[in-house]
Parts: C-alpha cells; structure tokens; sequence
C-alpha cells in the first residue's frame, strides 16, 4: 500500500486555481479546439455535440408524445400525414438518441476527460485518433441533420425534389425490405451511422491500448478503478461489434443504391438475415450504453458512501462477463421472426444468465452502501435512482427473454418501456449522475447541490411518471410504433405525455442548474468529494498536462487518505497511515 | 512544456535554430510526450494497430457470413454463377499480393536494418504490386461489365435488370400469375443439358438456348442465338453433340478448370434472383477489399514520404496523380468508356507538369535531410505492413470462396 510520498509534489489545494495556467486558458483561440489534441477539450467539445443531440432527440420525444395524446391525427388534419409525421418522429428519436447521444455519452465525455486523470497519464494512447474519433461524430452529425433538414424542407415545401428522398421513416432498427423500398432518405441516415460507427471503433481501440499501455507504475490490473475497468470492457464490444453494424449499413446501402439483393426478397435475398446482422451489433451495443454508467456508479457509490466499494473483483470481472456474454444473445430480439424453437431456447436462456452478472454489481452497490458513511450529494441521488430504475428495467426483461411471455409483449409498449428504464432510467441517471461528480474537476466550479437534488427528484418523478404506464399499457396489447389507438388504452398515453413534458422540464433544469454553476457558483476545490482516485490528486480543472509529476498509484478507493475540511473541500491526511484499515 | 503539440518530429534546424525545446530532457524527437518511454510507445502502437485489424476482420466477417449463409442454402447457385469469375486473373492477382507482402515484410526489415535505399525501393515495388492488383480488378470487373454481369440492376440477372422487362412481374400479382401458368403448363421440367463423358472439348456448363422458356424464374441466360447477343458472348461456344452452343463464359475462359464440373439442375433451384445475389456478394467482396487496396497503397506512399530523402521526396508527390492518371486512360484503353479518358487525360497532363515543376524548382545544393526510419524508430513502417499483410490476407480467403468452388452433383 502507498504512503503519500513527500517527494511527488501536491499542490496546496485551497489555492484558487479557476485563473490559473489550466487546460481551458491554456491556449486560445478557436483552432487550438478544433485542432487540438489534449484529451480533455475533446471531452468538452464532445459534451456540446452530444448533449445538443440529446436536445434534438428530446424535442422528436416530446413530438411523438404529443402526437399520442389523442387517438386522432395531431400535427395535421390529413390523417396520412399526421401518421408519416409520427413515423418519422419515432424514427428519428430513436436513431439520434441511440447513435448520437447514449452510445457516445459516457465513454467519449467522461471517459475522454477522466480516464488519462485516473491513470496518471498525461493522455490516452492515441491523442491523434482520438480527435479522429470527434471528427467522425460531428460527420455522422451532418448526415442526421440533413436527415432532419431534407424532412423539414419536403413538409414545408413538398414541390422541392431532393435526391434519396426525405426524411426517415424506417424506425430506428431499419427493418428490410421496407428501408431499402422507402422514399425516405435511408442512404443519408445509414451512411452517417456508418461513419458515427467509426467513431466509437476508434475510441474502443484508443481506450483499449491506453488501459494496456498507460497504467502508472503500482497500478495493477486490480488496483485500476472501476470506471476504467467498464470503460475497458466496453471497448472490448465497440471494437467487436462496431465493424458489423459498419458493413451491414454499407450492405443496406448497396442494397438501396444498387440494388444488389442480400436483403430484399423482391430480388432474392433474406430480410431475416438482415435482422440478424442488425442485432449482433444492436445486441452488444446495448451493452456499450450501460456498461460504463456501470462504471460510474460505482465510483459514486464508493466515495458518497466514503467507503472502499465491496466486491471489487466482481464487479470488474462482471463487466468483462456481461461484455462477452452479450455477444451470444442477439437472437432474442427475433424470437417472432420464424426462427426455430431450438434457436429460440438456446437465445432465451443465454439471454436469461445476463441477469447475473447485472445482478452481482447491484447486490455489491447496495453492500457497499451498508455501513458506510452517507452523504446525499446530487451524484448519489442519482445513482440512488440508478439502482431503483435498473433494477425494474432488468427484472421487466426477463418476461422478454421467456419466449412464453415474450411472443405476447414483443412490439408491444411493455419493450419500450423495458429498455427506456435501461436506457433513460438508468443509464441517462448515470450520465447525470456522473457529469455532476466530475463537474467541479471539468469546470473547476461548484454548482448548487440543493437545487441539483431537487431536480434529481423531479427527473425521477417525470421519468416514472412517463414509462410506468407504458408497462401497464403494453402488457394490455398497446403496440408499439402506433400514432392511433383504441380509445381504452388514452390515460396511458396521456400519462405518459405528461410524465415526458416534466421530465422535459426538469432536464431543462438541470441544464439551467449547470450553466448557473460556471457562471456565478464557487471555486471548487481540487477534491470536493473525498474520492481516492487519481483525478481528485489533479487541480480543477487540471492543467493542460494533467500532473506536473505523475502520481503515485495506489488503492483506488482508500478513502482514508483524505480529511475534509471545507463542505466541499478534502485533502490528503498527512497523518494518515496505511495498514490499520487498508483493504485488499 | 512549452509546444502545444504531442508527438513533434525534429524540426528544419535552417527554420527553427537549433533551441527545439528539448533542451530539459533528452529523449528521441519521434518519442510522444505522454509516453514514458520509447518501448512503451511502441508497444502501445502494435496493440492499437492489432486491435484495428481485428475490427477489419469483423467488417469483413459479416460479408464472409452472408456468402456463408447463401452459398450453404443454395449450393448449386455458387457452383454455377462461381464460373463467370476468371480464375487465371484472379490466380494472378493472388501471386501478385503475396509478391507485396513479401517486399513489404522485407521493407520492415531494411527499415530495422538502416537500409534506406533497400527501404524505398521495396515500398516501391510493393506500390507496383497493389497497382498491378487494382489494374487486374479493373480488367476483370471491366469484363463483367461487359457481360452485363454488374452489381444490382447493372446485371442480367437482377429482376430491376433494364433488359428484364418480362422479370419484373416477380413482384407484380398478374405477372406472377402469368409465369405461374406457364411453368403449371410445362411437363416435364426441361434439364439443362451435360455435355456427354466422350466429349472431347469443353465439357462443362452450358444451357440449351433454345429452351422453351417456361422455368423463365429459373436460369435461362441471355445467350439465345439471334442478334442480341454481344460480340464477345457469340463467340464463346462449345460442341455440343457436334453443334455449336454459347456457353457460360467461364466455361469457355477456363477450360482446365471447368473439366472437372458436370452441372445437372435436378431441381430446378437456380433462380435469376439468387445468381443475382451470388454476384451482389462477390461485388461487395472484391469491392471493399478493392478500397482496402487503395487505403494500404496510401499508406504506403506516405511511408514511402516519410522514409524518403529530401532529394527523393523532390519528385513524389506529382506520383500519385500521375498513377491516377495513368489508371484510368488504362481503364479507358479496356473498357473504352470516354468519360475515363476525359478524367485520364489532363491527370495525366497535371502530373507531368507538376513532375517538371519540382524537378526546375528543387533546390540544388543545401542540406539533404534523411528519411526518418532507423533501428531506432520504424514503428510506422512495422504498423503499415501489418495493415498490407491484412489485405493480402483478406484476398487470399476471397480467393478460394469465390474463384475455387467445387460441388457435388445436382444438388
């Protein structure tokens, strides 16, 4: 175990350190971002791109929620129009959300900006590839904007011809042979998520090689936080199964360009084997989403219970086991699509043995927060919320991995609201919950943590509010991707718009919450939480080489090290003395 | 630390004087600053370029898995569209890749051994064998082409085919009805013929032109004795019970080949739509292995820059261009398509000028810098031959998938 070595330096941290020579003021000018290669301004500049995406698949949510308030065409007296609308709509919250903001949220903001801070080193591996990566994100960008735009531009002025159509109507998944016969503009859309591919391609292989690479000296596999452990497995399936979805885009491209027919069966190919190489991306890519929430609540869980996290070994090996594990069950999106019983049965209860796994890192949250210290900061409000939320969505999974259950919710609202609690519920509180830990290190501020826990409440009550009828709805037979429906089925949608509206404002609070703190909140200390990890030893925000000397690895969470002295201020304990309560 | 960038190379001492702002610490120029060490940057370049061949792999995994998954259901549709590929060509192209990545193995080597001149020249001829390749892929797609066997709707087979007008009722109700009358009329199914064992010449695949046309949703290739047969089609025939008959082109292309093939359609499974996607996959194949190709000579040629003295790098940029150029007036002379002449031409032009530009304004006397690789650092070049061998790799599974299909007998 390490004792705070008096010869690597710690800089006196109630020093204000806002004005000082940092990775924002380090130099300016508009090309020291758009070119730069410092790990940390390509966080930031990821974190605008992905949080305006989320804005974007915000706003089509509350479109199609407010399409579904009522049985009856909304958004035009032409039902058929209200109905194209609608499609276009699920569609398109669907594929921004998933391929512009869930995929890249953790990994390419926290990841980018934290990750080289937990290990000590002054970057990733790659620092070329990884403004590579950022460029990739905003091409794939353009693509969906265009999307958006070449829909926008037909519904005011439908005399206007563009070529490939407008548009997007396929649903997110892009089902043939209706996507490579549709007017809509699936060339745009698939060719942007073809190139957004690469840009997660490429952060996997850059995280991967600095984890191997670039652990500091005494940092062992097991002495690596759990973050970087997530962060490790989720780029072991970004760089597995990325390239599959890249080459069965290119396939539906050709398909619609050419007309080469691998999926069409109008020219003699198979729709269902396009479902398959669409789920063995799709399958791990869920994986890729809620693998490294995983990884921060962990971290969260640890420093608000000032506690050293319980199981530690599991919950890293678990994460390698859900990755590789998820690479086995894309079949259980298909259970309806006439494949046999046989493949049936083996996708079902592989799919089924996922839950353990999940299951350790929960039972090992909670026993972290038995007897621990609890402070009920706005990050652990939302781990707190994480933990609830995925629990229900993990448990609501398992009726659709039974065949039995599932051949009577598959399509139904009880699927959208499984993987909203997945996705939104818990992996969106993760995001959340994380961008306030690290926001004091990014931003070198503090926000106004009462405000922040009320918010966290109110995005709580709207998202349940929002999704929970959908559950009720769906087990009733309410399908999904539906503009109209029988009247008995109103009070859910109704419910559930207006759980999306609350929910709405409430992120919009959150965001307010933000801004507020980097404008007018407190200088943050270099440790405001009393966390362990390497990123706390760094000033906020760190300097443009991160550490002057590279720290010293120890235990990640021997909370111990540090004493607080401020609400939001910890320093290290110089009468601290490892081996009474160190923890293996 | 005072510079912005990571990885600096060794400044023009003529530019920058002689302060490179190493001064505090000695390390190699070529060493990244969040790297501790050399070996630790080396170690960590392999890794991450393994890593990316292993999602290439993955890309074109899904491609091997649809061949898998069609050429297993439908065996007799690959044993029989496999022969309109050109084996020798595609014999000669494998040879050609593995040439390359001997001199480019042989290229890491010299460049670990000091051996500059070695180096450049065996990138060089590494960049003649992936062009040699590319121009061998232009002579067979160009062929095809021809054939009316393209991608999609560019290939006979295809029911969005512009000749097909009778097939595009696949989908159409009344259509559909109508081919189903015809086949209901026809008893028994016409077989296509086999050569008989005694036959001396061109034993293989060929079907009678003259059948009646009811298995219209079954093969009946456009090879039928009247005036719309191509020039190249009509004169591709074999003996057929002492008459003259077209046949499939790769019979006729290939006869050591197709001698040991004998193709009875027992159960009438060829379709049109699926000798269709036989050819879909086989674009999508060779194609994105093609854009490899190109991606690695890339590559190649910015090793080849990096390697190269400031006397060398005097005439290689106008190279390029002048390859461009010179390939397409090449696809031009096969296919004489005017449009590749059009583009061909004044490339060409471009790169002579530029070529005589550089060599009029190169400076003849002042320092000659040398390439960057040493014994100390050739991790570039090491990396590139990886993503060349992977390349060559990929082609040498295509290969034999595609070209080599042997079967079994009216399956």
């Amino acid at each position: 175990m390490s004792t705070v070595n008096p010869s690597v330096p710690i800089r006196p941290l109630t020093e204000p350190v806002v004005h000082g020579d940092n990775y924002l003021n380090h130099q300016r000018g508009i090309l020291s971002w758009i070119l730069t290669l410092d790990h940390k301004r390509i966080g930031i500049m990821y974190m605008i791109g992905v949080m305006s995406a989320f804005a974007l698949g915000g706003f089509f949510a509350m479109m199609l929620r407010t399409e579904l308030l009522t049985p009856g065409p909304t958004f035009s007296s032409n039902a058929t129009t209200a109905w194209d609308f609608y499609n276009n709509m699920f569609t398109l919250h669907g594929a921004v959300m998933v391929f512009l903001f869930i995929i890249p949220a953790v990994p390419a903001i926290l990841g980018n900006f934290v990750m080289p801070l937990m290990l000590g080193a002054k970057d990733v591996a790659f620092p070329r590839l990884n403004l590579l990566s950022l460029y990739c994100w905003i091409g794939g960008g353009v693509f969906f904007v265009y999307v958006l735009l070449s829909g926008v531009i037909h519904s005011i002025m439908p005399s206007v011809t563009l070529p490939g159509g407008y548009g997007l109507d396929t649903g997110w998944t892009f089902y043939t042979p209706y996507s490579t016969t549709t007017g809509s503009s699936v060339i745009a859309a698939t060719f942007g998520a073809f190139i957004l591919g690469f840009s997660s391609i490429l952060t996997g292989v850059n995280f991967l090689a600095t984890i191997h690479t670039l652990r500091p000296k005494g940092m062992t596999w097991f002495k690596m936080p759990l973050f970087c452990w997530a962060l490790y497995a989720t780029s072991v399936i970004q760089i597995l199964a990325t390239p599959v979805l890249a080459i069965t885009l290119l396939l539906l491209i050709a398909e619609r360009a050419l007309g080469i027919g691998i999926f069409d069966p109008h020219l003699g190919g198979d729709p269902v084997l396009y479902q398959h190489f669409f789920w063995f991306y799709s399958h791990p890519a869920v994986y890729i989403m809620i693998l490294p929430g995983m990884g921060v609540i962990s971290e969260i869980v640890a420093t608000f219970t000032h506690k050293h996290i319980f199981g530690y070994k599991f919950i890293a090996l678990s994460s390698l086991a859900i990755a590789l594990l998820g690479f086995l069950v894309w079949g259980h999106h298909m259970f309806v699509s006439g494949q046999s019983s046989v493949t049936n049965a083996i996708f079902s209860a592989i799919t089924v043995l996922i839950a353990i796994p999940s299951a350790i890192k929960v039972f090992n949250w909670m026993a972290t927060m038995y007897g621990g210290s609890i402070r009920l900061n706005t990050p652990f409000c939302y781990a707190l919320g994480f933990i609830g939320l995925f629990t229900i969505g993990g448990l609501t999974g398992l009726p659709l991995a039974a065949i039995s259950t599932d051949v009577h919710l598959t399509d139904t609202y009880f699927v959208v609201a499984h993987f909203h609690y997945v996705m939104v519920g818990s992996m969106l509180f993760a995001f959340i919950g994380g961008m306030y830990y690290w926001y004091p290190k990014m931003f070198g501020k503090m926000y106004n943590d009462k405000v922040g826990r009320y918010l966290c409440l109110a995005v709580y009550l709207g998202f349940n509010l929002t999704f929970f009828p959908q559950f009720i709805a769906g087990t009733n037979g309410m399908p999904r991707r539906y503009a109209s429906y029988p009247d008995q089925y109103q009070i859910y949608h109704v419910l559930s718009s207006i759980g999306a509206y609350s929910m709405g404002l409430a992120l919009v609070g959150v965001l307010i919450n933000w801004v507020s703190g980097l404008r007018s909140g407190p200088v943050a200390a270099a440790n405001p939480w009393g966390a362990n990890t390497l990123e706390w030893e760094a000033t906020s925000p760190p300097p443009h080489d991160n550490f002057a000397v590279a720290p010293e690895a120890g235990d990640p969470y021997e909370m111990a090290r540090w004493k607080q002295v401020g609400e939001y201020e910890w320093v290290i304990d110089p009468n601290y003395k490892p081996g009474l309560n160190a923890h293996h | 630390m005072t510079h912005a960038s990571v990885d600096s190379q060794v400044p023009d001492p003529v530019l920058h004087g002689p302060d490179t702002g190493h001064e505090d610490h000695a390390h190699s120029p070529h060493l990244a600053h969040h790297f501790d060490t050399m070996e630790q940057q080396y170690d960590s370049g392999k890794l991450g370029m393994w890593v990316f061949l292993a999602t290439e792999l993955l890309m074109f995994g899904g491609l091997f898995c649809a061949y898998a998954v069609y050429r297993a259901n439908h065996p007799e549709v690959f044993l029989y569209a496999h022969s309109y590929l050109n084996t020798m060509w595609g014999a000669i192209n494998t040879t050609v890749l593995l040439a390359s990545s001997l001199t480019m193995a042989w290229a890491v080597r010299c460049s670990q051994l000091n051996q500059q001149k070695a180096l450049i020249a065996l990138l060089l001829a590494t960049l003649v064998g992936g062009a040699g390749f590319m121009c061998i892929k232009a002579i067979e797609y160009n062929h095809k082409f021809q054939e009316d066997l393209g991608p999609g709707r560019f290939n006979q087979y295809n029911v969005d085919y512009k000749g097909n007008e009778e097939y595009k009722g696949m989908t159409n109700p009344e259509g559909m009805t109508a081919l189903q009358a015809q086949e209901k009329a026809m008893t028994p199914h016409p077989l296509p013929v086999v050569a008989p064992a005694s036959q001396p010449s061109r034993p293989g695949l060929y079907f009678d032109p003259n059948s009646t046309g009811a298995d219209k949703a079954l093969i009946t290739p456009r090879y039928s004795a009247d005036a719309s047969l191509s020039e190249a089609q009509a004169s591709r025939t074999a003996d057929v019970g002492g008459e003259k008959k077209p046949v499939a082109e790769g019979a006729a292309a290939d006869e050591e080949h197709e001698r040991g093939v004998q193709f009875v359609d027992m159960n009438n499974n060829l379709s049109r739509q699926r000798i269709n996607t036989f050819f879909g996959i086989y674009y999508c194949m060779t194609g994105l292995h093609g854009v490899h190709v190109i991606v690695g000579m890339s590559l190649i040629f910015w090793i080849m820059w990096r390697a190269a003295t400031s006397a060398q790098r005097v005439w290689m940029p106008p190279l390029p261009v002048l390859a461009i150029g010179a390939y397409l007036i090449f696809i031009y002379g096969i296919s004489h398509v005017a449009g590749f002449l059009y583009v061909g031409i004044p490339l060409l032009i471009l790169g002579v000028l530029w070529l005589v530009l550089r060599f009029v304004t190169a400076k003849r006397s002042g320092p000659v810098t040398e390439g960057e690789f040493s014994d100390a650092y050739f991790a570039p070049v090491d990396l590139v031959g990886l993503y060349w061998h992977l390349v060559d790799l990929i082609w040498i599974f295509l290969f034999p998938l595609l070209y080599l299909i042997h079967g079994k007998v009216g399956s």
